[in-house]
């Protein structure tokens, strides 16, 4: 398989934090793969390290009590290590973010317009105000927003919790960028709207050949969006294989246990749980054969 | 037990009447695991907080055991009615430790006498499955679901008779959550206790709950038995809900009502 | 517990500068303490005349020179130290329990507390702490130390319910308010038990800096005359004494303020410490 289809790999990476207590160690070395266009779900709970890892793809951990070691490399170019002005090329460009809180995400002393234009700035340092007005009007209308205008001239908090969401979304894939990090992109979202930001995702994704690496605990959305899976605990994958494989099939214990955890619609009872769980780092990672 | 007669509550933000509750009547009897579920904006948070005495209602009225009750209480109507919240960060005061705040509930209800309080917090950390080591830790050194195990101690302490809980495990990740809920269930029977479990988690409220009611922008759109409602949803609305659940196994898919 | 080896201190000593603060504060705080201990002259503090030895330059003999009584400076300004710091922990004593109390209840009880409350405390705000303090003063007898201590009390504890109320407006909507609430706690509990230990950072941090303020503030006031009388030796009297006989005699007013402006330094490092450390804005 030739390197150059690989959008992003990230081998080795290794994180930890100095505190006053002593080491903290978040990442231990992992390996991740993910092609132009994939979809891809990084599944864990939290500590096990699947935020942080967003933050070092887009350079924004680098504080001097950080070590990092390992590459990640973004289009053949390892970005483990860029400096901030190079980052800034990058973020909002190539690569774009979307994090859990919409409301958290927008500025709330700025209209929407003017959070759209600092966008599009990204896209051409010299657009004007009316280009760029123009330009946003027209995403919102792809992702069915009826009223762009009301919407360009609200502040974020005249905006219901979805109508944000897909805000936020319509801005992150407004520049067309190869790879959207997504970080449990639908938690706060009521259940029926969390579907439909989902569904815009994956239709913009689609549109533009966009990967998208999805960050989230939850078994239920990895399965409505994912095609290929990476188990995360404790700064460890511990499994990984394609959607059919780790629904059908899951390998490490890890995994059993995040998926009997669910409640199920069956209603047989609650799911039961182990009293002592073993340490699931130690257990081997279940790599699933590739087909 | 419980019962919501009637019960209406509009908010005034900025010049926007909000009507968080329109007519709303529910009866919870004892021994109920009873569901309100809903999203944001359908008024169940509201309802709790009426029912705790947080809020006052603007109409209807709120009994318990056949006695009106209003939003003033007593520390004797205090005593029956605890709560545990959502957010397992706030629901302990920092600057307090375990021992201190689960001393309080004890002290201020007269549960136990003053040198038998240390064996009294014990016992109810033993409930909730924490050793007694957790009596002189803060707050900040505990997980997510070891505060909410505290909180439910805490909310044990008064020996109450009905424990409302909003979106108990919500914060928590999926594998805590098992347990935790796990834990709620068997304290209910161990105590037999009445629940009012808020939540917008549908597969939750399947597995632990023996009625609901789902509420929508401040109405009731359906109630009954659990599995009734889930074998036979008559609202839209409620359709929409379980459909939208995120299932993991495919034999969960096809429990789904169909969409009209 | 060893203090220097707590996370807490780890934290604090990240700014060299704090360390420096700390440095000078503690340093202070011995030397007023252990003052008839190190100074050669503890008996020029009192009633004391010596003119033979008047307005002599700093030497061996004199570390600071001697002022126009022939009284040593060095040993004034190490007792000066006692003035200042007696002056601002009793009026901290008095204005911080005061401002905190009226801070807690405007915040907690009801509206009707907090405007009556908020709008008593505006009224103290808008009058410049020296203006206020010089008024009381003027109001009262022949000017002394006590009254002093008094009226830059009056005008301090404003600040501290203006710190408070808006502390406790933001704490009070936590979770575990609520829950002590529903528990049936009853509101003084809830003020001084629940709310008010989670404000102690920021009040801690305020107390600190401020000690350097009221000392400044007061010797601004003495400097007026409005302080403490003679014999006793006060910082800001000895600068004002010393004013008029620029720039010939220049020790006696020179030292004196830089005893000041040392002690005030120090504290204000100190409470630039605590802030980093806490994280807290004042």
């Amino acid at each position: 398989m030739s390197m150059y289809k690989k959008l992003l790999k990230i081998k080795d990476l290794e994180l930890s934090f100095k505190m006053y207590e002593g080491m903290s160690y978040i990442l231990k070395k992992i390996n991740l793969e993910l092609d132009g266009g994939e979809k891809v779900a990084l599944v864990g709970e939290s500590g096990s390290g699947k935020s942080v890892t967003t933050k070092l793809i887009l350079g924004l951990l680098n504080q001097k009590n950080v070590y990092k070691n390992g590459k990640i490399i973004f289009n053949n170019r390892d970005i483990l290590n860029l400096s901030q002005n190079e980052f800034k090329k990058i973020r909002g460009n190539n690569i774009s973010i979307i994090f859990q809180d919409p409301m958290a995400a927008l500025n709330p002393v700025f209209k929407i317009k003017t959070q759209f234009h600092e966008v599009n700035l990204n896209y051409s340092n010299k657009i004007s105000k009316k280009d760029s007005y123009i330009r946003s009007c027209n995403a919102l209308e792809k992702v069915s927003i009826r009223d762009p205008e009301r919407v360009m001239e609200s502040y974020p908090f005249q905006l219901s919790g979805g109508l944000a969401q897909r805000v936020v979304i319509t801005m992150a894939m407004i520049n067309k960028p190869e790879l959207l990090l997504a970080d449990e992109p639908s938690t706060a979202l009521d259940v029926t709207v969390q579907n439909q930001a989902l569904d815009l995702m994956d239709d913009l994704t689609r549109q533009t050949n966009t990967a998208v690496l999805l960050i989230t605990h939850n078994m239920g959305v990895v399965r409505k969006f994912a095609e290929k899976v990476y188990v995360i605990y404790r700064g460890v994958i511990v499994e990984e294989g394609t959607k059919k494989q780790i629904f059908d099939n899951p390998g490490h214990p890890y995994t059993n246990a995040l998926l009997n955890a669910i409640p199920k619609l069956s209603g047989e009872g609650l799911p039961k749980h182990d009293e002592n769980p073993p340490d699931y780092g130690l257990i081997p990672k279940y790599t699933h054969k590739s087909q | 037990m419980i019962k919501i007669d009637n019960i209406s509550k509009k908010f005034i933000i900025k010049n926007n009447v909000i009507h968080a509750l329109q007519n709303i009547n529910l009866l919870i009897e004892e021994g109920d695991c009873y569901a309100i579920v809903g999203e944001s904006g359908s008024g169940k948070t509201t309802l709790a907080n009426i029912i705790l005495g947080i809020y006052k209602q603007d109409k209807g009225k709120l009994w318990f055991h056949e006695q009106e009750v209003k939003k003033y209480r007593s520390i004797k109507e205090r005593k029956f009615i605890q709560f545990v919240q959502q957010n397992p960060t706030s629901t302990l005061n920092p600057k307090k430790t375990i021992r201190s705040t689960l001393a309080l509930p004890l002290k201020i209800h007269s549960i136990v006498k003053n040198i038998d309080l240390d064996n009294k917090i014990k016992e109810l950390l033993s409930y909730v499955g924490l050793n007694s080591d957790f009596m002189t830790r803060y707050p900040d050194t505990l997980s997510g679901g070891q505060k909410q195990r505290v909180a439910i101690a805490r909310a044990l302490a008064s020996e109450p008779k009905v424990l409302i809980l909003d979106e108990p495990t919500s914060a928590l990740d999926v594998i805590v959550q098992a347990k935790v809920l796990n834990l709620l269930l068997d304290i209910k029977k161990k105590f037999n206790l009445t629940y009012v479990f808020i939540t917008h988690d549908l597969s939750v409220v399947r597995n632990i709950a023996n009625k609901l009611v789902v509420m929508n922008q401040g109405k009731i759109e359906e109630q009954g038995e659990t599995k009734d409602v889930f074998s036979n949803p008559k609202s839209q609305y409620t359709k929409e809900l379980i459909n939208a659940i995120p299932t993991v196994l495919e034999s969960e898919d096809k429990l789904k009502p169909s969409l009209d | 517990m060893n203090i220097f080896k707590t996370k807490l201190f780890y934290k604090y000593s990240r700014n060299p500068l704090s360390v420096i603060g700390l440095s000078i504060v503690t340093f202070v705080i011995l030397l007023a303490v252990f003052a008839p201990l190190i100074t050669p002259y503890p008996e020029h503090v009192g009633p004391f005349t010596d003119f033979a030895n008047k307005s002599k330059p700093p030497s061996w003999k004199y570390f600071f020179g001697t002022d126009k009584i022939g009284r040593d400076i060095f040993t004034r300004c190490i007792y000066g130290y006692r003035i200042s710091l007696t002056l601002g922990i009793v009026v901290l004593s008095i204005a911080a329990p005061i401002g905190v109390t009226m801070g807690l209840c405007a915040g907690y009880i009801g509206k009707k507390t907090e405007l009556v409350l908020m709008r008593i405390t505006d009224i103290f705000l808008a009058i410049p702490a020296l203006v206020l303090a010089m008024s009381i003063i003027g109001l009262l007898d022949r000017p002394n130390l006590l009254y002093t201590m008094i009226a830059v009390s009056m005008a301090w504890w404003p600040w501290y319910t203006r710190l408070i109320y808006n502390l406790t407006r933001s704490i009070k909507t936590e979770g575990y308010i609520t829950a002590a609430e529903i528990m049936g706690a009853s509101k003084i509990h809830i003020m001084f038990r629940e709310i008010l230990p989670n404000c102690l950072p920021s009040l801690l941090t305020k107390i600190t800096l401020d000690l350097g303020f009221v000392i400044l503030v007061g010797s601004s006031l003495s400097f007026l005359g409005l302080g403490a009388q003679p014999p006793t030796p006060d910082l800001g009297t000895m600068v004002a004494k010393g004013a008029s006989l620029l720039p010939d005699i220049w020790w006696y007013s020179l030292f004196p303020g830089f005893a000041i402006l040392i002690v005030v330094l120090g504290f204000n490092l100190v409470g630039d410490g605590l802030k980093d450390m806490f994280d807290v804005d004042v």
